[in-house]
């Protein structure tokens, strides 16, 4: 719990750290859904997730991102993934599936561990994603990037400004409320509390002595801050400008163009129902056959 | 000994983006009994030298003795591996050889620590200890430490009116919430709460930050009391007046690394404050008389008085 390192922003000077936010923003909810794409056969979908999981292993690099970090972070996902693969055996059932082998009646197909390995690969996918983006950007520029996506909504009254503020103001507490849940932590493991072992009434006291002081420090900081805000004159309403302003360059555009490509190329791939796998196997016993 | 430091390395999040170095190579000891006050600039490493003696914190290298238990980065017999290996191997230098060496006597001599044993022993007020309350009443919260190692109700709850009683908390605040109190009643409540632990050494991180002087002055007074009657006290403060009044020995950490270890009067007989944050008046108004050219002794005068009698022999002199 200490050392959330996650998605934490890593101050850098790479390519994607000086692109705008609103283009990272968008290329995020672009991505994810190409994550989604579905192609009729197995192999054609190994081989995009495959082309998909590159692409991104790229951007890390780019983004000077440890890749380490990741799959350190992705362990508890495992035990996830296997309660999800027992489930889908009982229940996903779809027309076209192979019998792999049998346990005494119960016959174990291969769609239900396919599906599994989907769902597996689309979750790192979307984390893996989410990841870049809140690593390489900072928490304000990515509100200021929302409140620009949320501009039009200014028209039907919808307090843009007010709700960009509520959210870079939260994201600037998630730092300090770490720093508070560890010094909390510190002491009241002084006091006896065991916060990993212990039976489970203990446990529910330990949460308890943790949640309690947070909360209160919680209030007592956002209620200076309201304080701090207000005495140097914070108008919610009032009109503001900009400390950075955000702008879109020559290196946006053609990101831009990069993701848009991306994007148009699965769709032209998914709609023809182009099916690469056969020709990766000819492609793989031709190799086979000329070193033989 | 109360507690020993050997060769004692911390990185914080290591291997990480956010690695960085806290203590390097500490050899420290603390004397049962005594009243260690632990000074140095933000950032020197007192307050992760301190988490290290309940074992909040583990040490990357080297080992941390405390109350004849073991700290070890690692578990105990992995880390004697570990060293029998660093002896061994060819590509070590002698220096790291010699570390290791130091490290295997001492965990040969000793029994690895009980982490629940520890944490009773050794009781920790850290800084601006009244964000720890969260009981509904304030005997509750106090009675919590002893609770939790193992004490049954009524003996944590007179342990817990024995050291509210201690602090200056009477029974009208018993049942109330310790969130109603003020801000200087909460921290007695919170340092009660590590009192009723019957803690052996009591670390104290800046204490008497944020309070009045009158209710800092008592505050002190208890601590010193308490040492009076056999508890170890390692004190990390900023205040020089307390470490001249009531620490027998005094540590200066700088960059994490011990400076030196001594005890207050010949520390601030030494120095001219460009190493401490700032000398107590008396030192500081001694060294400026002996720049000004007036032959004093300062490592003979203890206090104000003395000083007056060496004022008024120089007078004699002249």
């Amino acid at each position: 719990m200490r050392n959330i390192s996650l998605g934490r922003y890593l101050p850098n000077n790479t390519l994607i750290h000086r692109l705008d936010p609103r283009l990272k923003f968008i290329s995020l909810i672009i991505m994810m859904s190409m994550v989604f794409f579905r192609f009729p056969s197995v192999g054609m979908n190994f081989i995009y997730y495959g082309i998909l999981f590159i692409v991104l292993l790229i951007l890390m690099r780019i983004g000077k991102i440890r890749i380490k970090s990741l799959f350190k972070q992705l362990k508890a996902l495992w035990f996830m993934m296997i309660f999800l693969l027992i489930v889908n055996l009982f229940t996903y059932r779809v027309a076209d599936q192979n019998e792999l082998f049998a346990i005494g009646k119960f016959i174990v197909y291969d769609a239900p561990i396919y599906q599994t390995f989907y769902i597996f690969i689309r979750l790192l996918l979307m984390v893996s994603l989410t990841m870049i983006l809140t690593s390489t950007t900072r928490p304000l520029d990515l509100t200021s990037a929302i409140e620009w996506f949320m501009y039009p909504l200014k028209l039907i009254k919808f307090p843009v400004h007010q709700i960009a503020m509520t959210l870079s103001l939260a994201l600037r507490f998630i730092p300090l409320l770490l720093d508070e849940t560890g010094r909390i932590m510190n002491a009241q493991e002084s006091r006896g509390v065991d916060f990993k072992g212990g039976r489970f009434s203990e446990k529910i006291r330990a949460i308890v002595s943790l949640m309690v002081p947070l909360f209160v420090t919680a209030f007592t900081l956002s209620e200076d801050l309201s304080f701090a805000m207000e005495a140097r004159g914070y108008d919610p309403s009032a009109k503001r400008t900009r400390y950075r302003v955000m702008k879109f360059r020559l290196r946006d555009l053609f990101s831009f163009i990069f993701i848009l490509a991306c994007l148009t190329g699965s769709i032209l791939l998914l709609v023809f129902h182009v099916d690469f796998a056969p020709f990766i196997i000819d492609l793989f016993n031709l190799i086979k056959g000329l070193f033989k | 000994m109360a507690v020993k430091f050997k060769h004692v390395n911390f990185t914080y999040s290591p291997k990480s983006p956010f690695e960085h170095d806290a203590l390097f190579d500490i050899n420290l000891e603390i004397d049962k009994n005594s009243f260690t006050a632990v000074i140095g600039h933000t950032g020197s490493g007192k307050s992760t030298l301190i988490q290290h003696i309940n074992a909040l914190l583990l040490p990357t290298n080297g080992v941390v003795n405390v109350n004849e238990t073991l700290i070890t980065p690692i578990r105990f017999r992995k880390y004697r591996r570990y060293l029998e290996k660093t002896i061994k191997n060819k590509k070590k230098t002698n220096e790291q050889k010699e570390i290791a060496r130091n490290l295997l006597d001492e965990i040969n001599n000793f029994n690895p620590y009980k982490k629940k044993k520890l944490r009773s022993e050794v009781g920790i007020v850290f800084q601006f200890p009244e964000y720890q309350l969260f009981e509904e009443t304030v005997l509750k919260d106090v009675s919590f430490g002893p609770r939790n190692f193992g004490k049954t109700k009524e003996e944590a709850i007179n342990l817990a009116k024995e050291a509210l009683n201690r602090v200056g908390i009477d029974e009208t605040y018993y049942e109330r919430s310790p969130f109603e109190l003020s801000g200087g009643e909460k921290r007695r409540v919170a340092i009660a709460g590590i009192l009723a632990m019957k803690p052996s050494i009591l670390i104290l991180d800046e204490p008497t930050a944020g309070l009045d002087p009158l209710s800092s002055l008592k505050m002190m007074e208890l601590f010193f009391e308490i040492y009076r009657q056999g508890i170890t006290i390692i004190l990390v403060t900023h205040d020089m007046n307390h470490v001249l009044n009531y620490s027998t020995h005094v540590i200066v950490m700088r960059d994490g690394k011990v400076e030196r270890k001594t005890t207050p009067r010949e520390l601030f007989a030494d120095l001219k404050g460009e190493d401490v944050i700032s000398l107590p008046p008396l030192y500081k108004f001694m060294h400026d008389l002996v720049d000004r050219g007036c032959p004093l002794k300062i490592d003979k005068i203890n206090n104000e008085k003395d000083l007056a009698r060496a004022i008024k022999g120089l007078k004699g002199n002249a």
